[in-house]
């Protein structure tokens, strides 16, 4: 990976040329492998649900293998044969200014896509491509019609030149008169800057503070049963029977109260290890470049992926620390872009750099937004009606209906333990007003919110697409509004602030977006 | 600081420089309030048909509980009815809309009311929309699209087609309007 700046990037001829001069092309060989994998990730996508009754016929499965052999042999033959197919039908033809791809086996398709209107462009590098240096080229429009296209196994030399020039005509399209005052320092611009190396402990850390072990859990979810009676075995082996440590008649109540514990506590150590190496399968050498205006991602440990986002598309930034990510003084800053209709996307859409500290963050946030004053700003609070509305309006009727309901049904130490609950709720509600915040100087908003922890956004005036004043009746007799700010990758609303002040806020960005005349994206 | 001195936001139609929370709203067509006002009249008034039709009828006989909840239906509908079309009418006199040099601002809600502001530069494509009985009433609804996606569709409701049209164009012939399209 380490040598992609160093590559010279030599002209491809084809792109001189006249589509109709042009000649289509495969790709490498290899691409047979990639769509093979396609396949069979569509067959088990499909068949999903066969899966368990899979698993409880296995033992019939054994008895006649042949037939089991026999099974496997045809699925896997159907896959090559549909992997050979797509791969011959898998054309490209590059000319001037746009890519055409023509693919299909039955159903054919046909996409052109001229370069100017390509808005991202990704390098995915499986963990087969990787001893040829092969990669797949996937090429986003974004915007009202969806297109995508992918390059499947191009090699890497190729991809590189051909993103380049890709980028150098959306660069022309795009901006003629800025391409003018760059031109004096190209030099200096095509070298890819490093602004961000996330090391492994960087990434444990992470792993730490982000659990993303309920994702393991909903897919082992069907072998949960299994997984108990299998580890109750291996646990009888070593010598701990659970029935009987966790059996009152034979154990005090106390003892079984700290197995309890420590059982948790294993079990969330057990959790916070999957997650550790779930943090580390996805951000493994991780890098963020800077290069022309680009910012250029990369990570993973199996299937590298390289993420490029033009700096112009970024619609704000957001610097999230959850409670975790208190204590560990960590952030994870995330540079968001246009989401449109594709919220499946949403998070290929952005480019998040996981687990930074508070020096780092601010220095990323300085590189995209240099005038920022994020840090010199004194944050404005929003009235303490917020707390009111929502203690009245939801957690009073909750809070006097349940614990009564359950004393009345008999049950009165659940209906003191439902105030425990109750109480975080409300302690929600109060943290939920504490955090809220809002700044703005002559470019930027600055936005706080969060419960324990805080997450700040950091957005341009100029890339509003819309602004919303909302006032019901009791908050205009409280001199009360909230303004909702539209933006390409969401929106973002600030709550119970002061009429005047919310006028002013939305009026000033209003004044900023169409006095600038600068583009969105 | 040049391209500050030369800015201006004159709402159209008025003459002072106009701060959002002071803008001179216009009002919907009058017609777009009778309209619903007749429409909801006509879903009553039908509703209200199938269950006299259903009470008078003599060809079956309603079990207990259906009956019980049919004459229930005969006083409550009309009264849904009516209180629907009062709360319609004041909702839709709430319901104004204005235009600045550059940007679009609709304001609605009896309670809680919202002012939703669209910066025409932002606009990516218009729509002119007219159900059947809308072009009957010779009404129009304008829809803004921007990038804020689908959920923040800006639209106008209830505009005489001359209006709506020329509002279009207002946006159209805004000479910042649409450059993203050509990206």
């Amino acid at each position: 990976m380490s040598n992609n700046s160093e590559l010279a990037t030599e002209p491809l001829p084809q792109l001189s040329q006249p589509s109709a001069q042009a000649q289509w092309q495969r790709v490498s060989a290899i691409g047979i492998l990639y769509f093979a994998l396609g396949v069979l990730r569509f067959f088990l996508g499909q068949f999903v649900y066969l899966i368990p009754p899979f698993i409880l016929l296995f033992n019939r499965i054994k008895e006649n293998p042949a037939v089991a052999l026999g099974l496997v042999i045809g699925v896997l033959l159907l896959v090559s044969v549909s992997a050979l197919l797509k791969f011959y039908y898998f054309q490209y033809r590059l000319s001037a200014g746009t890519v055409e791809i023509r693919s299909g086996v039955l159903s054919k398709k046909y996409l052109n896509l001229p370069f100017s209107r390509i808005q991202n462009i990704k390098l995915e590098q499986p963990l087969f491509y990787r001893p040829g240096d092969f990669v797949c080229l996937q090429l986003d429009t974004a915007g009202s019609v969806k297109q995508e296209a992918r390059l499947v196994a191009l090699r890497r030399p190729f991809a590189e030149a051909l993103k380049q020039h890709i980028l150098d005509v959306r660069e022309v399209d795009a901006a003629p008169i800025t391409r003018h005052h760059q031109a004096t320092d190209t030099s200096n611009a095509n070298a890819e800057q490093l602004l961000n190396r996330r090391s492994l402990a960087d990434l444990v850390i992470h792993g730490i503070s982000n659990n993303r072990i309920w994702l393991f859990l909903g897919v082992a979810a069907p072998f949960y049963n299994q997984l108990a009676d299998k580890l109750l075995q291996l646990l009888l082996l070593a010598g701990i029977d659970l029935a009987v440590m966790f059996d009152p008649a034979q154990q005090s109540w106390l003892l079984i109260g700290l197995y309890a514990l420590s059982l948790t506590l294993f079990m969330m150590l057990l959790f916070t290890l999957f997650s550790v190496l779930g943090s580390v399968l996805s951000f493994y050498g991780f890098t963020l470049h800077k290069k022309q205006g680009n910012y250029i991602r990369r990570s993973g440990l199996l299937t590298r992926h390289e993420v490029g986002m033009k700096l112009s598309r970024l619609q704000w930034v957001a610097l999230k620390r959850d409670w975790l990510d208190m204590l560990l003084g960590r952030v994870n800053l995330s540079f968001e872009q246009i989401n449109g209709q594709q919220q499946q996307f949403a998070s290929n859409q952005k480019i998040m750099v996981p687990s930074v500290t508070p020096t780092e963050a601010q220095q990323l946030l300085d590189d995209a937004y240099p005038d920022n004053q994020l840090n010199q700003l004194a944050f404005a609070q929003i009235s303490r009606r917020f707390i009111w509305r929502y203690l009245l309006l939801y957690w009073l009727p909750v809070a006097l209906i349940v614990p009564a309901w359950l004393w009345q049904q008999q049950y009165q130490v659940l209906a003191l333990f439902s105030l425990l609950p109750l109480a975080f709720w409300a302690l929600l509600i109060v943290m939920r007003w504490y955090r809220y915040g809002y700044a703005q100087d002559n470019h930027y908003y600055y936005i706080r919110r969060g419960y324990f922890g805080v997450d700040y956004y950091c957005l341009a005036k100029y890339k509003l697409q819309q602004v919303q004043f909302k006032q019901s009746w009791l908050m205009r007799r409280s001199g009360l509004c909230s303004v909702k700010l539209v933006l390409a990758c969401g929106t973002l609303e600030i709550p119970f602030m002061a009429q005047t002040a919310g006028s002013t806020l939305l009026e000033q960005g209003l004044y900023q977006l169409q006095s600038s005349k600068k583009a969105w994206m | 600081m040049t391209e500050q001195s030369s800015f201006t936001n004159l709402q159209i139609n008025s003459e002072q420089l106009a701060p959002l929370a002071t803008l001179q709203l216009e009002p919907l067509a009058r017609s777009y309030r009778l309209l619903r006002q007749g429409v909801n009249a006509a879903v009553f008034t039908l509703l209200l048909l199938m269950v006299v039709l259903l009470w008078w009828q003599p060809w079956w006989a309603l079990p207990a509980n259906v009956l019980q909840l049919v004459e229930h239906a005969l006083w409550l509908l009309p009264l849904v009815g009516l209180l629907r079309a009062l709360f319609c009418w004041q909702a839709d006199k709430c319901k104004h809309f204005a235009l600045r040099e550059h940007d679009i601002s609709y304001s609605s809600g009896i309670f809680f009311r919202n002012i939703i502001t669209q910066p025409v530069v932002r606009v990516q494509h218009i729509e002119l929309k007219q159900g059947p009985l809308e072009r009957k009433a010779g009404l129009a609804r304008l829809q803004l699209f921007s990038a804020g996606g689908a959920l923040h569709t800006f639209e106008i409701p209830g505009l005489l087609l001359a209006q709506a049209q020329q509002i279009r164009q207002f946006v159209l012939q805004h000479k910042d309007a649409l450059q993203d399209e050509q990206q």
